[in-house]
């Protein structure tokens, strides 16, 4: 067999099949497109009491294990884990303090979604981000990915799962709204369309706004998020890392488009221009 | 004495404590992936990627000895890069198998690991799932690139010969596949621009990363080979390992080092190598030990002797783990209070397997022709 | 107003000195002094002295009065008051009109007595909306905070006008701190007080010869420092989300919290989880209802039956907190990774320099 015709069956061989995963890597990332009629909620922080309703009714709708505090009486997780979907931390400064309410964000465009190897985390049309345990594979890059530091893994199971809010998905289909968002007794939390929930956090920004520090988390955050905030007092205290409007996916998905197709399709050429030139010299030496 | 006669039970002293070790973490390991992740790591929901995860992306980038040997051998058709690709490969696809095995440990639900392969589940934007994929054939690469080297001990000539003659397309396919893998460990921290540390995350994380499995693979590369060719009572190559090998690292690591200074200025972030208090010194010892060092030897007159180059490769590989391990474990934010040190188990089981890997690169050295053009 | 010295008419009632002392450890609790003050209060209490008292009713619907009355705890609680002498109340004084007023102004002209007043007083058109014995309320109150010692206002008419305070006001009537300038005046706010606290107030006025330290709005510390929130027994339904939603439902039957019922505990400052009402008996969230918060100024405007606006936070010290992700290494990791790269830097950089600084082996 000659070196032309291995070279070429070669480059055609790597081009064409490159061509076609090239072409399948380039494609738009999923979610984004018109998020105003996904299913959000606006959590108020300057409403909020503490009182953990919300917190009651996400156990009592996931059946997860309560936490209990150190006298073993009462239900107080002090983070997000694989038994603990949300929950109500408190802030307290100097002569100032504010409660914020933790779980899944629910993004736009998220980056566990688009972290995951195995499509197990996707994002609905609802615009709930769900979890789907027959694809995972126990890896954990979502909890790395993702700039909350939300989803939370069953350590101490022999075939544990990754864990976060579902947005009360399953409570969405029958028109019923997140557990958390109903249980709400001060108002502070509520649940609806997210262009709704955004025109009703500017009016209340416009109506108050000494109350309030200026901005809705999650408006824009990271692409924007279903889970919206209003505070009293500035958000990195209450723990929301400072993030860009770039969607985390849009970073990396823009080496996927260069890069892998570029490899894959320049690769076999480089080579067989590095072969060729090579012979030659090896040639003209000999 | 050539290694073909050698009585086949004469056991050298070493095997025992090698075996013990890697029996050890095999039956660990089983342990492991019976009791769950929870009894056998310190891993918590702060730190969810620890020991395994930081060897799996150190291992690959070491692994590119046989992508950066078999490279030069076929494409730039260098005869003596040719003689010394087998021991490359070979230690190139026991990090491979290394890192496959450690990474199944690692997966919480290992049990549905294929998952990745099977295309209604395939995320193609996701560059873990690129990576996996990757590896996974190019394991199957590298398992063809030493196939001759089985296949001819038992004189199977058929598939032998089919394999030599497909070995450049292989070859080829062996370069792609790990460019591609290689970079996309450096795009997997990408996502991570606010939980990474300045001073390491860059957009061209890609780009550094593959050129570190370059240079790193080429100083496994070299040190496999001396150390094989000492072991085996071979000549060995001087000139390769001086000559080609330590000329080829510097320029790799000199080229490398601009384009990380070049990264920094263009962020305005030169001031963070000494503003970030520990970090501070986590990177200019990263560079003390990995870039630094081994330049000054590889561009003195160290750089001319054998050993020199050796070591420079020593102090590289030595960088690149230290790179991967801040990237991947320490650099990454986490609350204050939140702590992880390796469970004595994942040490073991780390240990246990590496031991096996050198186990079996000694077996097959003794036992099959590393160096076909030596006798 | 007779001398008499307090163990003589204690044992004279039939009340034994154990069971007086009983309850000098009882008044020193609910003052929230160490126990070691029931001593103090035993010695003042037998002292010879009766102050003298003048209970003034204005705007009033004498619930105060009835509160107090239900002091019924074994006749030793009564027993003080009458070391008290009480020379003018309205509604349980023997005497009635001139007479009555008789005895009021020679108390007053005597001096150095405790005033009591329940009820608001009204100032539209001088006062006249309450008039007593042909003398409007304002003047009334002016004339004998003159010469007491000091002003008690009891309930939360007398405290802040109360009830008849309510808008539109038409009678403009007020609280006695909002007239009486130049005395220290206590308010024991309450729609009605409790007489623990009224009891408390006297025994530490008595023992001290002052009165109990205040907040800004005149109401002692002692019965008043705390939210009834910081003290209810199912405050820990509320830190867990449990709540009552509809009268009679589950959770009204197990006792959870009635915050969403407008329970007002959350803004009130009051000890009524602590004394309770009638002996201990009971006090409304334990008998199923929400606070009302009737011891705050203007506490119907807080309605009933919607929920508290919780301003200020005491949550148990179990609250989770913020948690921030730090760039900071753990010293733990710190240690771990400097001592490897230690470690290792140091066993190659030995091993390199040895070997390099000697001439290259030959082959």
């Amino acid at each position: 067999m000659s070196i032309n015709r291995r070279q070429f069956l070669k480059i055609t061989g790597l081009g064409v099949g490159g061509a076609l995963l090239g072409v399948e890597t380039s494609l738009a990332s999923g979610g984004g497109g018109d998020a105003g009629d996904h299913i959000a909620m606006l959590y108020d922080a300057t409403k909020c009491v503490g009182c953990h309703a919300c917190t009651s009714a996400c156990r009592d709708w996931n059946r997860t294990t309560p936490e209990l505090d150190a006298s073993g009486l009462y239900d107080a997780p002090q983070d997000l884990s694989a038994d603990t979907w949300t929950l109500i931390q408190l802030y307290q400064g100097e002569g100032e303090h504010s409660f914020v309410k933790r779980q899944c964000m629910h993004c736009i465009d998220p980056a566990c979604v688009s972290a995951c190897p195995v499509t197990a985390l996707q994002k609905l049309d609802n615009g709930a981000v769900v979890y789907d345990r027959k694809r995972c594979i126990g890896c954990r890059y979502c909890m790395i990915a993702c700039p909350f530091h939300i989803p939370r893994f069953e350590w101490d199971k022999v075939i544990p799962v990754i864990t976060k809010c579902t947005l009360c998905h399953d409570r969405l289909d029958f028109g019923r709204g997140p557990s958390c968002a109903e249980a709400c007794p001060a108002g502070a939390l509520v649940w609806g369309h997210r262009d709704e929930l955004l025109a009703e956090a500017e009016s209340r920004l416009a109506a108050n706004p000494e109350s309030y520090v200026d901005g809705i988390y999650g408006k824009d955050e990271v692409g924007g998020t279903s889970v919206l905030y209003l505070s009293g007092v500035p958000f990195e205290k209450l723990g929301f890392p400072e993030l860009e409007t770039k969607a985390l996916p849009e970073l990396s998905e823009g080496m996927g488009t260069v890069i892998l197709p570029g490899l894959i399709f320049g690769g076999p050429l480089v080579l067989a221009g590095i072969n060729y030139l090579s012979k030659r010299q090896k040639g003209e030496e000999s | 004495m050539t290694v073909s006669t050698k009585p086949r039970w004469d056991i050298p002293r070493s095997f025992f404590p090698l075996a013990l070790l890697t029996l050890i973490g095999v039956g660990l390991a089983i342990y492991r992936l019976t009791e769950g992740l929870g009894p056998t790591t310190n891993l918590n929901d702060h730190f969810p990627w620890g020991l395994w995860i930081t060897l799996d992306v150190f291992l690959i980038p070491i692994g590119g000895a046989a992508f950066t040997t078999s490279l030069i051998s076929h494409f730039f058709h260098d005869k003596k890069y040719h003689d010394i690709v087998r021991p490359a490969v070979l230690a190139g696809l026991l990090c491979y198998s290394l890192v496959g095995v450690i990474l199944l440990l690692d997966l919480g639900r290992w049990h549905q690991f294929y998952n990745f392969l099977l295309p209604q589940y395939m995320n193609l934007h996701s560059f873990l799932w690129e990576v996996a994929f990757c590896v996974t054939f190019y394991t199957i690469v590298l398992v063809l690139e030493l196939a001759p080297t089985i296949l001819e001990k038992w004189n199977i000539e058929a598939p032998r010969r089919l394999i030599e003659r497909g070995m450049m397309v292989i070859a080829a396919l062996g370069v792609v596949l790990s460019s591609m893998h290689q970079s996309s460990i450096g795009s997997l921290f990408i996502l991570m621009s606010h939980k990474l540390h300045a001073i390491w995350w860059t957009p061209l994380l890609p780009l550094l990363y593959f050129m570190q499995a370059l240079f790193s693979g080429l100083a496994l590369a070299a040190l496999v080979i001396t150390l094989t060719q000492k072991k085996l009572r071979l000549p060995v190559d001087r000139s390769l390992i001086v000559d080609k090998m330590g000329k080829l690292m510097r320029v790799l690591l000199a080229i490398y080092l601009a384009i990380m200074v070049v990264g920094w200025l263009l962020e305005g972030e030169l001031g963070l190598l000494f503003s970030s208090g520990a970090y501070s010194l986590l990177i200019w010892a990263e560079l003390i030990i990995g870039v630094f060092v081994p330049l000054g030897i590889l561009f003195s007159k160290l750089g001319q002797r054998r050993d020199g180059v050796l070591w420079a490769g020593v102090f590289i590989i030595m960088g690149v783990f230290f790179n991967r391990l801040i990237v991947s474990w320490v650099g990454l934010s986490v609350p204050a209070w939140a702590t992880y040190v390796p469970h004595w188990m994942e040490i073991m089981i780390s240990v246990g397997f590496i031991a096996g890997a050198f186990l079996v690169y000694a077996i097959v050295a003794r036992h099959f022709e590393l160096f076909p053009e030596k006798h | 107003m007779s001398d008499s010295n307090l163990q003589k008419v204690t044992s004279a009632r039939g009340v034994t000195r154990r069971e007086f002392l009983k309850f000098c450890t009882v008044m020193s609790g609910a003052l929230a002094l160490p126990s070691a003050y029931a001593t103090r209060i035993a010695q003042a209490l037998q002292a010879p002295a009766r102050i003298p008292v003048i209970w003034l009713e204005f705007q009033d619907c004498a619930g105060c009065t009835e509160s107090f009355l239900r002091a019924s705890r074994p006749t030793a609680a009564e027993v003080v008051l009458d070391v008290l002498s009480i020379d003018y109340h309205e509604t349980i004084m023997a005497a009635s009109g001139h007479l009555a007023e008789e005895a009021k102004k020679q108390t007053i002209d005597a001096g150095d007595y405790l005033l009591i007043v329940e009820g608001s007083i009204p100032l539209a058109e001088d006062g006249i909306y309450c008039c007593i014995g042909g003398r409007a309320a304002v003047d009334i109150l002016e004339e004998a905070a003159a010469g007491a010692l000091a002003v008690v206002a009891v309930g939360s008419c007398a405290s802040f006008g109360g009830v008849p305070k309510a808008a539109p006001n038409p009678t403009d009537a007020v609280g006695v701190m909002d007239l009486v300038k130049d005395k220290p005046v206590l308010n024991l706010p309450g729609c009605p007080h409790n007489v623990v606290n009224l009891t408390a107030t006297v025994v530490h006025f008595i023992t001290f010869g002052a009165l109990p330290d205040m907040d800004e709005l005149h109401r002692p510390l002692f019965a008043y420092g705390a939210l009834i929130h910081d003290n209810c027994e199912r405050r820990g339904h509320f830190d867990t989300g449990e709540f009552v939603r509809q009268w009679g439902d589950e959770g009204h039957r197990l006792g959870w919290c009635l915050y969403q019922m407008g329970c007002k505990g959350p803004v009130t400052y009051h000890n009524c989880p602590a004394v309770r009402w009638n002996e201990g008996t009971s006090w409304p969230v334990a008998a199923g209802h929400g606070c009302i918060g009737c011891s705050e100024p203007d506490f119907w405007e807080l309605g009933a039956y919607s929920t508290a606006d919780i301003q200020s936070v005491s949550p148990p010290a179990t609250y989770a907190a913020v948690e921030q992700q730090d760039q900071d290494i753990s010293p733990v990791s710190a240690g771990v990774i400097g001592g490897v790269a230690g470690l290792a830097l140091g066993a190659a950089g030995v091993a390199a320099y040895r070997q390099l600084s000697q001439p290259e082996a030959e082959e």
